[in-house]
């Protein structure tokens, strides 16, 4: 034990990035994309991943992204024709959409399963790949089984249900012949997960307490005429609504800040490989001035900050995640290279289903 | 002499790695040993910003290098369009025009596409879709705006009488029908909806203040304003095609004008999705 510690180094992520770089990158992808009528979308895609990987270094070496252009690009169109085949047989009858409902039930888990089949393999640190060796009944049992009992419990297991999506997503990973090991434990989910629903009930407390002074200092904005038309109606609530989100809002995301660094802190920090450990050291604060100052600048430079708002919440995270090592890194082993098909990778970018990090 | 990395991608091992550019081939010393290669057996990562590159061998290994500016240098000549994309980005000037130019795509767009694909649609769409817009849309309206109007029955049945009189002579397949109202919302006022269906507003004109606050409603305003002048333009031929003065056209826009400036109340002309009153009608001072 004495020698393990000895030997064991701590190696940060380092995130070289930045914001006046990428912003260049960004608004050449988009006019690209723009004036290909979406096609150039693909090869954005890959510049995106490939700089963002390539701008992360473990131990002095980058990581890098394999992803080509054409099978994303067919990926999506797939995709899109499925997505298109969901709404326009809900259009002709509803009877359609109650059939492809069990299909869709049964086709995410699939779709996640292929996503992150495509992601960890497209990614490599030193010439080798990563894998991921979670199956189909793996995440139908974590994203429908469990996400249905949580509701029926009415969310008394959703915590559980959390750890099963991350012990999927994370737990069977690999990088090259070496598995990942998630040992977060349920109990660690439960609390902080309990943690955050009493913070986010305190914020919507302290909101509508704030609301309350303000609402009693000036009647004149509550003042909801009973024989005014809709429209007035609409306005007064929106007012009121309004300044419940003025206050409430940084509250909130004060707590889905402390709700984020808890889980990434729990989760990755819960992982090994091999005698390696992973460490996660979010701080709630930092992550919510992120957060809050990023949503600002966007709102005053009408969504222009976004390639640098991206790059510093990126930094932030990055920088405070990696790997305490005991020993050197040099010996994993490749796998043998399977390819991957880029179907599921295409569906989880059309619908926009989003796990973990 | 290009300095960097070497991974033989069996193993997460790396050792510190040369690579010589001669003519048209390149010498790679890593692990104590000497290969070359030719140009074309490589296969060299495009940059991107400022990241590592990364040079593939025939064998699948890689050597990767934070040298850029080297890389760079040693693919110039055999591959001139290498990176074009690269050189669209490092250039901020470009960064810029880009920027203006995603800007000039989405005001064209929304200025000349928007309504011209909503022309396709409206024109692709059946009758039978308009008839349930129209009704769709009035019952919204009378939900959140209007209320029954206030005219006896007696003058109702007359406007209608003479609606019916006046829509019969256009034979354009509509079928028309007056819907009469009253709101304090949107003041004297009168609307066409699909399907064939006018309703003209009258209630009190104390609200058309209220309208102001109604004004996010209203931003798409500037092609409704060219259609109203359109409009004007056909009631006055109908009134000469039917022998009634076309003063007549005037003094109800006028007593709408005054009514409102009684109140104090006219609109700017960008808020209004009516033309400023006095540019249509020519009013008498008296009013």
């Amino acid at each position: 034990m004495e020698e393990q510690v000895a030997t064991a180094r701590e190696l940060p992520l380092e995130f070289r990035a930045t914001g006046a770089e990428y912003f260049r990158i960004w608004i050449v992808n988009l006019l690209l994309t723009i004036v290909t009528v979406g096609i150039y979308s693909a090869w954005a895609k890959v510049r995106r991943l490939r700089y963002f990987y390539g701008s992360t270094l473990l131990d002095g070496t980058s990581f890098e992204y394999h992803g080509k252009p054409i099978p994303i690009l067919k990926g999506r169109l797939i995709a899109v024709g499925a997505y298109l085949v969901f709404v326009l047989g809900g259009r002709i009858s509803p009877v359609v959409s109650l059939l492809l409902l069990p299909a869709v039930l049964l086709g995410v888990p699939w779709i996640i399963m292929m996503a992150r089949l495509f992601q960890t393999r497209m990614s490599s640190w030193r010439g080798l790949r990563f894998n991921f060796h979670g199956d189909y009944k793996g995440a139908l049992g974590a994203y429908i089984g469990w996400t249905l009992l949580a509701m029926v419990t009415l969310l008394i297991l959703w915590p559980l249900a959390l750890w099963k999506q991350n012990s999927y997503l994370l737990g069977n990973g690999a990088f090259g012949t070496e598995r990942f090991g998630f040992h977060a434990t349920r109990g660690q989910f439960y609390k902080f997960c309990l943690v955050g629903l009493a913070l986010l009930l305190a914020a919507g407390c302290v909101a509508a307490i704030l609301m309350g002074i303000l609402f009693s200092a000036h009647p004149e904005l509550r003042q909801l005429n009973p024989n005014a038309p809709q429209i007035e109606a609409a306005m007064a609530t929106l007012r009121i609504v309004g300044t419940f989100y003025l206050f409430g809002g940084p509250l909130i995301l004060l707590a889905v800040a402390w709700f984020q660094a808890r889980l990434m802190d729990v989760s990755i920090g819960g992982l090994t490989l091999g005698p390696h450990r992973l460490f996660a050291r979010l701080r709630t604060w930092p992550l919510f001035w992120i957060y809050l100052s990023n949503l600002l600048a966007m709102f005053c430079t009408l969504g222009l900050f976004y390639p640098w708002a991206k790059v510093r919440l990126l930094r932030y995270r990055l920088s405070n995640i990696g790997i305490i090592a005991n020993g050197n890194l040099d010996q994993f082993v490749a796998d043998s290279h399977i390819q991957a098909g880029a179907v599921g990778e295409g569906m989880h970018d059309v619908f926009d289903i989003d796990f973990g990090f | 002499m290009i300095q960097g990395r070497y991974f033989d991608t069996h193993s997460s091992a790396a050792g510190e790695a040369q690579l010589e550019a001669g003519a048209g081939s390149v010498c790679l010393q890593a692990n104590g040993q000497r290969q070359h290669f030719s140009l074309q057996q490589l296969e060299i990562s495009d940059r991107i910003g400022n990241i590592p590159r990364r040079i593939r061998f025939p064998d699948g290994s890689e050597f990767e290098t934070g040298d850029n500016h080297a890389v760079d240098q040693l693919l110039g000549a055999a591959a001139p369009r290498h990176g074009w994309v690269h050189r669209l980005e490092r250039n901020w000037g470009i960064a810029v025009a880009a920027l203006g130019a995603v800007v000039a795509v989405c005001f064209l767009f929304l200025r000349f596409g928007l309504p011209l694909v909503a022309g396709w649609v409206a024109a692709a769409l059946p009758p039978s879709t308009d008839r349930v817009i129209g009704q769709h849309g009035l019952q919204i309206l009378d939900h959140g705006f209007f209320k029954a109007s206030k005219l006896d029955a007696q003058r109702q049945a007359n406007l209608q009488n003479l609606f019916s009189r006046m829509t019969a002579t256009l034979k354009d397949g509509h079928d028309y029908r007056l819907e009469l109202r009253d709101s304090r919302v949107l003041g004297p006022n009168a609307l066409a909806l699909p399907a064939g269906i006018a309703v003209v507003v009258l209630g009190d004109m104390s609200s058309i203040t209220a309208l102001a606050s109604a004004a996010p409603v209203l931003l798409q305003t500037r092609n409704s304003r060219e259609l109203e002048a359109e409009a004007d333009a056909f009631s006055r031929q109908w009134l000469r095609d039917n022998h009634i003065p076309e003063q007549r056209f005037d003094d109800i826009l006028c007593r709408m004008v005054d009514n409102a400036g009684r109140k104090g109340a006219e609109l700017p002309p960008y808020l209004a999705s009516h033309p400023a009153i006095h540019d249509r009608a020519h009013c008498s001072s008296g009013g």
